[in-house]
């Protein structure tokens, strides 16, 4: 079943014209890896979905779940199930991790109709989800990816993922400047919370974190359109040639 | 009677303050610490000038004045009207002259031991200007905690307001000043004077809300190893014109300051932050840290920000300062909302988080949490 369905999709951010007629349909409980040079378009095809202010969409539509959310609040995006996780996580001193978490998350329970978690609660699921992604405890207590280091910025988000258990998963370039016992640990957290309804759209300039994750589909963005889908054939191919074997746009 | 009408024979007994006063002259739009506070208007209304009563205060666990007179005291406490205290003479401020020269008693508070307590200023009187000062001397090692607040109630009005205080060889002074008014028409200037002895140490956490004018003018004398650590936040909205005008002069060896100033602005408000910190010659291995920071959260709020240093010897441990005005950072906003969280709270989380640094230093939950209110009703 159909998720999420992008239909001619342009988009601009300040007078450039940076998304060019996307086409792609990704579906429920699948793995949608996401390549393409730098420059393509990927991270701006992320922020168009969740909703960035930068980003105006001129042309076509994205269906989520059966609706158009192109003119939907990003709050309201990211209550329906939408969640990304930043190639650049943003730092904000003052506002503590933990606190900030469970607010997200009571927000998200709000929305379902649960009641919140107090603090207690709250922190008892932190701590084991902490443990599990082999993370420093103090980092909960910390403001929120300040001085975080760029791969603990990365394990952040994969936490506030766990946490708020999105149904659609966006993550650019989670691998980004992680080692490798950091990349094993991500990995393995993403796949654990593949429940063949969770869809997730990874975007990645690598092919070691597709070993671990196994996508369903490979999707090749270029010059702000969709050059080619396939299977994981896809990677092999422009490992030996880059991406000039697919052409231009 | 207007402010420039005060006929200054009636104080001729008081030589040294007429002269200073006359040296000076009174403020203009055109004196640089008053320049962006609008005194003009404020200095050419008419007032009733209303001294204050002296009166026997009843017993209370804490200090009211109500219009400059003591109302209420702790009865253990060593408080008397003195005249012809020691004065700062060289104050920046001729306001602080002025203050001194109308108000012919000084509310005199002796601190001898430790000690912790409120004072309560209400503020009652319409279409009056009222003059009163304090002074507030800390004996030698002692640690004192002050916490004042401003109720106001008077309307078309000006204060004159100050502290002279004393804080003695390694003693220390902690004072907090909550002022909060939602009166346009009120208006209070505040010099006040505090000299910090050998190893003493003075921490000011300074909490201006609301939608007044109230401009307070600090000047601060550090002698050796002395510590200032001073913190401000504003939060104006409306037509307010809120400011912290200081000269804090380190005056003694290895003597150390640290200042903040965080600023909300909303509507049209006009936040003033204009600090300027001297290092003496003799105050060697001395360090100063001056960093003021301000969000406007509309267009029309107005920040005036001017950190300065002056550094009069070759051996400074540290000298940094810094200024910087915006808007809410938008990539933190969209940060908040993509975890679902609404744009109002995550508005309320940034602004919060801005002034945590101030907040968590003080540990003082009720003001955080005042803030917070006043914030919310402002939305
Ligand atoms: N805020 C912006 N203002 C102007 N141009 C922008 C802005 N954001 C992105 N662009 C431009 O849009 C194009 C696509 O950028 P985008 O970040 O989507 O690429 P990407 O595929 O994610 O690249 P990378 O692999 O390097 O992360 C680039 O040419 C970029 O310079
Ligand atoms: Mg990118």
């Amino acid at each position: 079943m159909k998720i999420m369905e992008i239909k001619n999709l342009h988009a601009k951010i300040g007078e450039k014209e940076i998304l060019k007629g996307i086409d792609l349909d990704m579906f429920e409980g699948k793995v949608h890896a996401i390549m393409g040079p730098n420059g393509a378009g990927k991270s701006t095809l992320s922020k168009t979905i969740v909703g960035h202010p930068d980003v105006e969409v001129t042309e076509g539509d994205i269906i989520y779940k059966g609706k158009s959310i192109i003119n939907m609040e990003p709050e309201e995006r990211a209550l329906e199930g939408i969640f990304m996780s930043f190639q650049h996580p943003v730092e904000i001193p003052g506002v503590n991790n933990a606190y900030f978490l469970r607010t997200a998350l009571n927000a998200k329970r709000k929305h379902q109709g649960l009641k919140p978690l107090n603090a207690a609660e709250f922190l008892k699921l932190l701590k084991a989800k902490i443990k599990e992604l082999g993370m420093k405890e103090e980092m909960i207590h910390r403001s929120l990816n300040e001085g975080f280091s760029g791969g603990e910025k990365k394990l952040n988000e994969i936490l506030q993922m766990e946490i708020l258990e999105p149904d659609f998963v966006i993550l650019d370039e989670i691998d980004s400047g992680l080692d490798i016992d950091a990349l094993k640990k991500v990995s393995e957290a993403i796949n654990n919370m593949r429940d063949g309804k969770r869809t997730f759209m990874i975007i990645t300039h690598y092919r070691k974190i597709l070993d671990y994750i196994e996508p369903d589909f490979v999707h090749v963005l270029k010059n702000g359109k969709v050059l080619k889908t396939g299977g994981i054939e896809i990677v092999d191919a422009l490992e030996k040639e880059g991406y000039k074997i697919f052409g231009d746009a | 009677m207007k402010l420039l009408d005060i006929n200054f024979e009636e104080f001729k007994e008081q030589k040294a303050l007429l002269q200073k006063l006359k040296s000076m002259g009174m403020p203009t739009p055109k004196t640089e610490h008053y320049r962006y506070f609008g005194i003009k208007p404020i200095f050419d209304k008419e007032y009733t000038l209303s001294l204050p009563k002296t009166q026997r205060p009843e017993e209370a666990d804490y200090i009211e004045i109500v219009d400059g007179s003591v109302v209420k005291a702790p009865k253990s406490f060593y408080i008397e009207l003195q005249k012809n205290i020691k004065i700062d003479d060289s104050h920046y401020d001729q306001v602080y002259y002025l203050n001194h020269l109308l108000s012919e008693r000084v509310i005199h508070i002796e601190c001898e031991e430790d000690m912790e307590f409120k004072i309560l200023h209400k503020h009652t009187l319409s279409n009056a200007l009222v003059p009163y000062r304090i002074k507030l001397s800390i004996a030698p090692k002692k640690k004192v905690k002050v916490v004042e607040e401003h109720l106001v109630l008077a309307q078309d009005s000006l204060y004159f307001y100050g502290y002279d205080i004393d804080i003695k060889d390694g003693a220390s002074l902690q004072l907090v000043q909550n002022r909060v008014s939602n009166l346009s028409d009120f208006a209070l200037i505040a010099p006040h004077s505090i000299r910090c002895e050998k190893q003493s140490r003075f921490e000011l956490f300074t909490f201006d809300f609301g939608t007044a004018k109230t401009l307070h003018n600090y000047h601060i004398l550090l002698q050796e190893e002395a510590n200032v650590d001073a913190n401000h936040v504003i939060f104006a909205s409306d037509e307010a014109r809120i400011g912290n005008t200081l000269h804090i002069e380190n005056r003694g060896k290895e003597s150390k300051t640290t200042q903040l100033s965080r600023n909300i602005l909303k509507d049209k408000a006009r936040g003033i932050f204009d600090g300027l910190l001297i290092v003496k010659n003799p105050a060697k291995y001395s360090s100063i840290y001056q960093d003021s920071k301000t969000i406007l959260l509309n267009d029309g709020a107005y920040m005036i920000s001017k950190p300065q240093m002056e550094i009069y010897t070759e051996y400074i441990t540290e000298a940094t300062h810094g200024s910087t005005t915006g808007h809410i950072d938008e990539e933190a906003l969209f940060y908040l909302r993509q975890r679902g969280i609404e744009e109002s709270l995550a508005k309320e989380m940034i602004v919060i988080s801005f002034l945590n640094e101030i907040f968590e230093k003080l540990g003082d939950k009720e003001i955080k949490e005042e803030f917070i209110k006043l914030y919310e009703e402002q939305q």
